[in-house]
């Protein structure tokens, strides 16, 4: 998903991307208990690529406990969602191990089923009589703690490009010229339609700044000039794991950062009664 | 090996406040607040607020080491002000223009045939 963000600074678009990829939280697994691996990946392998698994929640995953805070011993349903994993090869051939035999105990959550996926993530294969058992714990948690939890892939954001054309100038060059500005620059910014320069995609621009390089080579500096559009306006890219949807994620990075804002508000009133700061 | 625990990012240590506020007491109308278990995230956010207030002489925040959680913030402002109230004022705006782009981001979605969070949840 893409989208703009206007009329606020860079430190805004900044939180936003922080948050997201890493203040976000998911379910991923967490503990795993395992009986037996006679595969050829070791345990702890093992365990970690479980651990890259997206879980797809049902549900409001910020209604989960944190297993930290949660008052059960080990743990429950409020915060946790456990999932086992039984597969052997009897056969002769090499058989693969995916997330599709991952196991939910609960119908409160389900390893990521992706229609490009159709074969599931492979987790691991299995010659003739190899076998794995095991109990695995998925709890929540976010990208700061393991980058597991982090929902996106991709969480980026970009000042959106000014380019002007001074097309009297421009004009004035032959067509071998122009379309020698066209190829000056390396992001392949400009195209030429009917004879006539065009910028099909602005974001393309990466501020090499070779167009403008160009430019004054000829002895014409201001055929051309780029910068940041004034006042700024970010165009957000936000790809995700699956565990979440992008538009979820971004609702629930805005929740989590005026949380933290609220919990420091409230703090600073207690402080201001208790030290009698002026007010 | 001497990593520290991950945990120590969301858990206050003992014996700690997650806020506390430090008067200065050599500049007039000037305070450090130190607040545990943030980062750059809200740092930096609360600085460009701060500025953006003309009351406001000086705002600047600092992580002074990259294993210890917590951001010290430090404000000056002019005498008709104090750092308290500013630092109140400038949440306040933070949190008024978080809840305006929730706002306006929820009502961009259905358009562009995006659900939000709690109507994915019903279906
Ligand atoms: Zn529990």
């Amino acid at each position: 998903m893409t989208f703009s963000l206007e009329g606020t600074d860079a430190s805004i678009a900044n939180a936003l991307r922080r948050v997201m990829i890493a203040e976000t939280p998911t379910v991923a697994i967490h503990f795993v208990r395992i009986e037996n691996n006679t595969s050829p990946l070791n345990d702890e392998m093992l365990s970690h690529r479980l651990g890259l698994i997206p879980i797809v929640y049902r549900g409001d995953v910020r209604q989960l406990n944190s297993n930290r805070d949660c008052d059960c011993q080990g743990n429950c349903a409020r915060c946790s969602v456990e999932f086992e994993l039984h597969v052997r090869n009897d056969g002769e051939d090499t058989i693969e191990v995916t997330s599709h035999d991952l196991r939910a105990l609960s119908d409160m959550a389900v390893p990521l089923d992706d229609e490009t996926l159709p074969r599931g993530i492979l987790i691991c294969k299995l010659g003739k009589f190899q076998e794995i058992r095991l109990t695995a714990i998925a709890t929540k948690g976010v990208g700061k703690e393991h980058a597991k939890w982090s929902p996106v892939s991709t969480a980026v954001f970009q000042y959106e490009p000014s380019i002007r054309l001074n097309y009297r100038l421009l004009d004035e060059l032959s067509p071998q010229d122009r379309q020698n500005f066209v190829g000056s620059c390396p992001a392949r910014v400009f195209e030429i339609q009917d004879g006539r320069v065009v910028i099909p995609d602005v974001y393309r621009c990466t501020y090499t700044e070779e167009c403008m390089r160009w430019a004054e080579q000829v002895g014409k500096p201001d055929l051309v000039t780029v910068k940041q559009l004034e006042p700024p306006r970010f165009r957000f890219s936000v790809e995700t794991t699956g565990s979440l949807k992008p538009a979820e994620i971004v609702q629930s990075c805005l929740i989590t950062i005026q949380e933290k804002i609220r919990k420091i508000e409230d703090l600073l009133v207690t402080k201001q009664e208790e030290q009698q700061l002026p007010q | 090996m001497n990593a520290p625990d991950r945990f120590e990012l969301f858990v206050l240590p003992p014996d700690t406040e997650k806020l506390t506020v430090t008067q200065d007491t050599k500049v007039p109308n000037a305070a450090v607040f130190k607040i545990y278990l943030e980062d750059h995230t809200l740092g930096n956010i609360i600085r460009c607020q701060l500025l953006k207030d003309p009351t406001v002489i000086f705002a600047g925040y600092q992580q002074p080491h990259p294993l210890e959680n917590y951001i010290l913030v430090r404000i000056q402002t002019a005498p008709q002000n104090n750092p308290v109230a500013a630092f109140q004022h400038c949440l306040a705006e933070l949190q008024k223009e978080f809840a305006s782009i929730y706002s306006q981001f929820e009502t961009q979605l259905a358009p562009h045939g995006w659900r939000t969070a709690d109507e994915r949840r019903e279906m």
